[in-house]
């Protein structure tokens, strides 16, 4: 049912605290937080930024790219501290932003699926990541259980994201974030494949997109779908280059699959977070 | 000369080949998905742009990696650096030409690229006389003092870059407003198609100016230039 609706978000869920969110808009530490908005907003970049710098070196340590020189719990010591001093500067910042602005994010999409990708970054990296690192690749119990909540908690978000015409072209960051990364972990001639074949979806898409289809706000149709059937293949076909990466075909020797998997999965977590937030503003 | 180049680009160049009379630079600002996707990727990519030279520099600082040589960590963080580096310019001379006449009279977007030439200069300079003497300092915990401020360079120079960048969104000191001569000035108004307004001619405190003080600050006094005719005096560039 929410799906067929469309550009689900918080107002859908608890729909009875519509007229507290339009209420909060009006006090006065909003008022002081909408003054200051355009630096909050800087530091809640910032703290994204270092947030994302620190956890992608480790999870790039475990799928076995990056520094590979150190262990996987070396480079998880070294960037903890930067880690959690991004995440206390993003939710901090995040909370004066929403209280600055809670009625735009009650009913907007792209926020819900920010706070599910938060929620599931959040989980993946403190519960599965790091554990894992401190454990040089190592996978307990605990890890297999929270990954499988974050990957659900993750999934939710991009379903989410793709009931939002409009922002579910955002999908397409996590999508060819996933590229990359495989293109990072790929070896050899299959890296090259993998590029030829995201240039063979992607131009056509983009061309079809902005030259062929003519678009109204009366009928999104044609944009939508061809947007749909463009996410769906490139997501095959880097999924398959992926699996092929993660299932050890052509992956770095110096790391386990399931390890690597996490890797694979926490950053495009994170991607989804960061294209969450862009697709707030531009929703 | 570049403002008439940013300004013929964003106003007019490709009007006779889009179907609806648009410039290219329009076109793209108002595309379905290319503007979306750029955007995204150019903040994406910054995020690991400044990540990863974070931890570089944190390195030198010798606050993170102190066990490890500076140059493993610096040679393979660095290759995610230079990528993401490649990306978010290539991004941003893109999203530039989407408003390449209101960027360039931003006086953010001047401040950032001030910046971004101090962080290159910063680059260029520890790469030739910093490094020079690398082996001897690459396993030191803490590296030498010109290596530090180097790095802090670096961080503030790149926290900068990013703030500027964000605030470019802000219409604050957008040209045609009253503001202080100086932004007009830093910004060049004057030649823009909006024009500038001195705020001081405007609020009446300019010499020769003697406003009634029940007169509305909003309301230009006669000698004051409209917002939309650009002032006549000379460009400060």
């Amino acid at each position: 049912m929410f799906l067929a609706q469309g550009n689900f978000a918080v107002d859908d869920i608890i729909p009875q605290i519509g007229p507290w969110v339009e209420n909060i808009g009006t006090t006065k530490i909003a008022t002081l937080f909408q003054d200051l908005f355009a630096f909050i907003e800087i530091f809640h970049i910032l703290g994204l930024f270092m947030l994302g710098g620190a956890t992608i070196l480790v999870c790039l340590r475990l799928i076995g790219v990056g520094l590979t020189e150190v262990s996987p719990s070396v480079v998880e010591k070294n960037t903890r501290l930067w880690f959690n001093i991004g995440v206390i500067m993003a939710i901090v910042s995040g909370l004066m932003i929403g209280l600055s602005n809670a009625q735009k994010l009650y009913n907007n999409s792209a926020f819900l699926f920010k706070m599910l990708a938060m929620f599931s970054g959040i989980f993946f990296s403190y519960f599965v990541v790091n554990p894992v690192a401190r454990a040089d690749g190592k996978v307990g119990p605990g890890a297999k259980i929270w990954l499988l909540v974050a990957l659900i908690i993750w999934v939710l978000g991009i379903v989410v994201m793709l009931t939002n015409v409009g922002s579910d072209v955002g999908v397409f960051h996590v999508i060819v974030a996933g590229g990359l990364v495989a293109f990072a972990a790929l070896q050899g001639k299959a890296r090259w494949i993998l590029v030829a074949g995201l240039v063979a979806l992607i131009v056509p898409w983009q061309l079809l997109t902005h030259i062929w289809i003519r678009t109204d706000d009366a009928n999104m149709v044609p944009y939508d779908t061809t947007n749909k059937i463009f996410m769906w293949s490139t997501a095959a076909w880097i999924g398959a280059f992926s699996v092929a990466n993660i299932l050890g075909k052509a992956a770095p020797k110096d790391s386990n699959a399931t390890a690597r998997l996490i890797g694979f999965a926490a950053i495009l977590v994170w991607v989804t977070v960061g294209a969450g937030g862009r697709w707030i503003g531009l929703t | 000369m570049l403002h008439d180049l940013f300004h013929w680009m964003q106003n007019e160049w490709g009007v006779e080949h889009t179907v609806y009379g648009r410039s290219f630079s329009q076109a793209l600002l108002e595309s379905l998905n290319a503007w979306g996707l750029l955007e995204g990727t150019h903040l994406l990519m910054l995020m690991l742009f400044f990540g990863t030279i974070l931890m570089v520099d944190l390195r030198l600082l010798g606050v993170a990696f102190k066990e490890q040589p500076v140059s493993v960590i610096s040679n393979k963080i660095l290759k995610l650096t230079v990528f993401s580096m490649v990306v978010v310019m290539v991004t941003g001379v893109v999203l530039f030409f989407s408003k390449p006449e209101e960027y360039w009279h931003n006086i953010w977007f001047r401040t950032k690229l001030v910046l971004l030439a101090v962080a290159i200069i910063n680059v260029a300079v520890f790469h030739k006389l910093v490094q020079k003497n690398q082996a001897e300092w690459d396993s030191a915990p803490k590296p030498p003092s010109k290596a530090r401020i180097s790095a802090i360079i670096s961080i503030a120079s790149w926290v900068a870059v990013i703030g500027c960048g964000r605030l470019i969104a802000y219409n604050w000191f957008e040209c045609g407003k009253p503001q202080p001569a100086w932004v007009n000035s830093a910004q060049g108004c004057a030649i823009s198609s909006k024009g500038a307004m001195d705020m001081d001619a405007v609020t009446g405190t300019a010499a020769g100016v003697d406003l009634p003080p029940e007169t509305p600050a909003e309301t230009p006094p006669a000698e004051a230039p409209a917002a939309e005719a650009p002032a006549t005096q000379p460009e400060a560039k």
